[in-house]
């Protein structure tokens, strides 16, 4: 079996943060878990992972901030964006930017999943 | 040069002055200078030939700081609501108002700049100046000072913002874990553990549906000045809606076809639009179970709009309840009780975002045979090469 895929998740929700990184598991990747946008920002560019789900509204540095930053540095690896759907200005923003999708929530753990295999190019 | 010679025929009024001039034109002058908004008149090169009492109270300017100068040019520095400069000749609103010989359908919200260099938020009517054999003879801007209105609404806004996050969360993390239980990924369940799971599960997603419209109306209503109008690109935007999209209808195993013209692009609030949009094709996504969904979006040359064309092979809806979809609160009763709960606002705000744009919205559809929404608005062509924002 090839080596699990690394998926960043970067919530500063602990309860959806362990709920993402459990399914993750469930679904065979190994999830690295971050709960502020600092800490994001750093294991995007440290840690060698295959993707990102990326929150918008964290602390230290936000979402879009993050994203901006991990684009500027040359990393075009796959990221999703999650945020809430009163917010499409920021939702557009980070498409822009390059986020390759966004989901909103609530959003479904399956859905999420399916999101992050076509980000991916699983499916 | 004097700005009399520069426009022989088309002097300024200033007040002192206005015995010379036609009694009849006096007389509205004076009136002109009581009433309580910003008015000020141009000749066709926008140059200012009337600037009232108000204009001078709103901005700062005296009548004879401004009168000869060009408009917003020199004096108003007007940008959209995101700062981008509309001065430019062609994104000037008097400018265009004065080619087309029409006037602005609906006030439009700018900043300017005031003598001592705040941004004012003023609600701006347009119209153009005809002599009486029909002549364009110059244009007529019309102001006041809405910064406070527009301030209340911005706190208005980010306060349903951090609202939304706050309620969301703990939405989001009932919702996952009940998924995560029902979906057996944390164990075997019995029929009964499922069945008041599954319960509890309905009953969040009812909360979570009513929750999101209770946000949606609540940041909708009563902001009509916190519209952001900025030129916009419409093609971007939507290609960005249907990446977004592609997901939700490939679950359902839908095709998700587009074809979008390049480069269309119009004067609007870019949030408000994707949320009108996001309505429409959500909505297509939501009550479609098999076929697909079509997104377009195409320029009309002879009425200068943009139309985007949202179509569904979904169950269609009956002639006779195809005005109701638009107001507030209506739900069709085929979709009563099924797991897409609402309280029916969602058409309702595309209706009234397209409307607030100077646009329209129509429907064609019959049961069996899907359901075709087409948005009608008042756009552009953009080249990328026409000056970046």
């Amino acid at each position: 079996m090839a080596e699990p895929k690394k998926i960043l998740v970067a919530e500063d929700d602990p309860g959806l943060n362990r709920l993402i990184s459990f399914k993750l598991s469930r679904e065979g990747y190994l999830p690295f878990s971050v709960f502020d946008g600092k800490a994001a920002l750093q294991a995007a560019l440290e840690e060698d992972v295959d993707a990102v789900i990326l929150d918008i509204m964290m602390p230290f540095l936000d979402g879009i901030q993050v994203l901006k930053k991990i684009r500027a540095a040359g990393l075009h690896l796959p990221v999703i964006i999650l945020s809430v759907k009163s917010r499409e200005d920021d939702l557009h923003q980070a498409l822009e930017l390059g986020a390759n999708d966004y989901m909103t929530k609530p959003f479904q753990p399956d859905e999420l999943i399916a999101h992050l295999k076509q980000a991916l190019g699983e499916t | 040069m004097t700005k009399n010679n520069r426009n022989p025929g088309k002097q300024p009024f200033p007040r002192e002055n206005r015995q010379e001039i036609p009694a009849e034109v006096s007389l509205l002058a004076q009136v002109l200078d009581q009433v309580s908004d910003g008015i000020y008149i141009t000749d066709t090169e926008r140059n200012i030939v009337f600037w009232n009492q108000a204009a001078e109270k709103i901005t700062g300017y005296s009548q004879d700081e401004v009168l000869g100068k060009r408009c917003a040019d020199d004096i108003l520095k007007h940008t959209d609501m995101a700062g981008n400069e509309l001065c430019g000749k062609e994104l000037c609103p008097l400018h265009r108002a004065m080619q087309t010989g029409e006037p602005l359908q609906s006030p439009l919200t700018v900043k300017a700049l005031q003598k001592d260099g705040r941004r004012l938020v003023m609600e701006v009517s347009i119209t153009p100046l005809r002599s009486p054999s029909g002549d364009i003879i110059g244009g007529i801007e019309i102001f006041r000072d809405v910064s406070a209105r527009a301030e209340l609404e911005e706190k208005k806004a980010r306060f349903f913002s951090s609202l939304s996050h706050e309620l969301k969360t703990p939405l989001s993390n009932m919702q996952g874990y009940l998924d995560l239980l029902l979906a057996e990924d944390a164990g075997p369940l019995n029929d009964t553990q499922r069945e008041f799971l599954t319960t509890a599960y309905r009953e969040e997603q009812k909360l979570s549906s009513f929750i999101d419209e209770l946000l949606e109306m609540g940041r909708f209503e009563g902001t009509e000045y916190s519209y952001r109008q900025e030129i916009l690109d419409l093609s971007g935007l939507l290609s960005n809606l249907a990446r977004g999209i592609k997901a939700a209808a490939a679950k359902k195993a839908l095709r998700l076809e587009t074809d979008l013209a390049p480069n269309l692009a119009l004067f609007g609030d870019k949030d408000r639009l994707m949320q009108a949009f996001s309505n429409l094709v959500g909505n297509a996504v939501k009550y479609t179970e098999a076929g697909e969904v079509n997104l377009k979006a195409s320029f009309d040359r002879h009425s200068d709009q943009v139309v985007v064309e949202v179509a569904d092979t979904g169950p269609g809806i009956p002639e006779e309840e195809q005005e109701k979809i638009f107001e507030m609160f209506y739900r069709l009763d085929h979709h009563q009780g099924e797991g897409t709960a609402g309280t029916g606002v969602g058409l309702y705000i595309v209706k009234r975002v397209i409307s607030n744009h100077d646009g329209r919205i129509t429907i064609q559809s019959a049961p069996g045979a899907g359901s075709t929404f087409r948005v009608y608005l008042p756009g552009f062509i953009k080249h990328p090469e026409e000056g970046q924002s």
